[in-house]
């Protein structure tokens, strides 16, 4: 298969974004609630205020220090990574919708172009094989009524 | 009067007195006496800054709680969960033996240290506004005292008992409620998880005795 440079990340936003909405926000609620939880156990075990304050409120603000830095880099991150990933399964839909007008049109000789990452690759080699089929098939009569 | 008037007025008022006796009675939630030998071990402990020595103390069939810090800050405490309004009472018995010389601490938190504390806990889902009420016995300020802790706003410290070492247990008995409305300036907005007691003297590096017994949670 020709490999084929991927140009635009962002081909079906509303699917898209749906797709990493899905992704992300049970992600971030994932993590955001295992942060709390590891905090609220550690107080439920310290219970005496000075205990807390003496080690569990510096720690906190320790860890939401990094947190304040890296989050924003860790969430552009799986945004992004979500992106690619959305990109990778819906990326090839718009492409194959217009060939596959074409062929609907009667040009058999067209063929949906797929790149190895995208998830639907398989299923697109099915395609352009029912393409070549439907051609091979046709091209004795093309044949005929052009002679 | 009829035989059976005079027998219906003695029952009245067996049952009147029978009523007023259990009115009158206080109504426990929970009481520790510390009479068992085992009663300490019911209670979880908090390493602060090293450990003080907590140990049961048996005198013939009583018992009590002994805290001797060395320098150290460690506390017990039980977890018990009520409302504060339905059992707003703690009553508590205590003897202070050593106070902690605060004689060359400078800041608030280096005077931090106390011979005797009684702590309630209030945990909140956000836990950094949990609310703590710490009784504690202040060698020089006055009984009823409210004072900041210099741990945060969330902590008050109520002056319980003032004043020297004692000879003899000194019984308290402190309305929680009526006190958190006092330091807080409102009503407690969760329910009481645990109670703790606390000898403490790391903070002036010094050492600090004292001793607790008869805890008890009480309606009013």
């Amino acid at each position: 298969m020709k490999s084929i440079k991927r140009k635009k990340y962002l081909v079906s936003k509303p699917v898209q974004f749906r797709y990493m909405g899905i992704v992300v926000v049970p992600l971030l609620l994932l993590l955001s609630g295992l942060y709390y939880l590891i905090y609220y156990s550690v107080f439920n075990e310290m219970l005496i205020p000075e205990a807390i304050a003496v080690t569990l409120l510096p720690a906190m603000k320790k860890v939401n220090m990094v947190v304040a830095i890296s989050g924003p880099i860790l969430i552009f991150a799986i945004l992004k990574l979500a992106l690619i990933h959305s990109n990778r399964i819906i990326g090839p839909i718009p492409r194959l919708e217009k060939e596959l007008d074409k062929a609907i049109a009667g040009d058999y000789t067209i063929r949906v172009k797929a790149r190895d990452k995208d998830e639907l690759s398989s299923f697109i080699n099915k395609i352009n094989l029912l393409l070549e089929k439907i051609q091979e098939r046709d091209e004795p009569g093309r044949s005929i009524r052009a002679n | 009067m009829k035989r059976s008037s005079k027998l219906i007025f003695l029952s009245v008022l067996i049952l009147l007195s029978a009523l007023s006796l259990c009115l009158a009675q206080a109504v426990y939630l929970k009481q520790f006496d510390f009479n068992d030998k085992d009663a300490l071990k019911k209670w979880g402990e908090m390493v602060l800054n090293g450990k003080v020595e907590y140990e049961l103390v048996k005198e013939g069939e009583e018992g009590y709680i002994r805290a001797l810090s060395q320098g150290s800050a460690s506390a017990r405490y039980f977890r018990i969960g009520y409302k504060l309004k339905e059992y707003p009472i703690i009553n508590w018995k205590w003897k202070a033996l050593r106070f902690p010389d605060k004689s060359r601490a400078q800041t608030d938190k280096e005077k931090d240290d106390y011979a005797a504390r009684i702590y309630i806990i209030f945990p909140y889902l956000n836990f950094s506004s949990s609310k703590f009420i710490e009784y504690v016995w202040a060698e020089d300020t006055p009984i009823g005292t409210v004072l900041e802790s210099p741990v945060g706003n969330n902590v008050k410290m109520v002056v319980a008992r003032s004043g020297e070492a004692r000879e003899e247990f000194i019984s308290e008995s402190r309305n929680v409620y009526e006190d958190y409305i006092r330091a807080f300036g409102d009503e407690p907005r969760r329910s009481v998880g645990a109670i703790a007691m606390m000898c403490d003297a790391d903070s002036t590096g010094t050492s600090a005795e004292s001793l607790f017994d008869d805890i008890a949670i009480i309606r009013k």
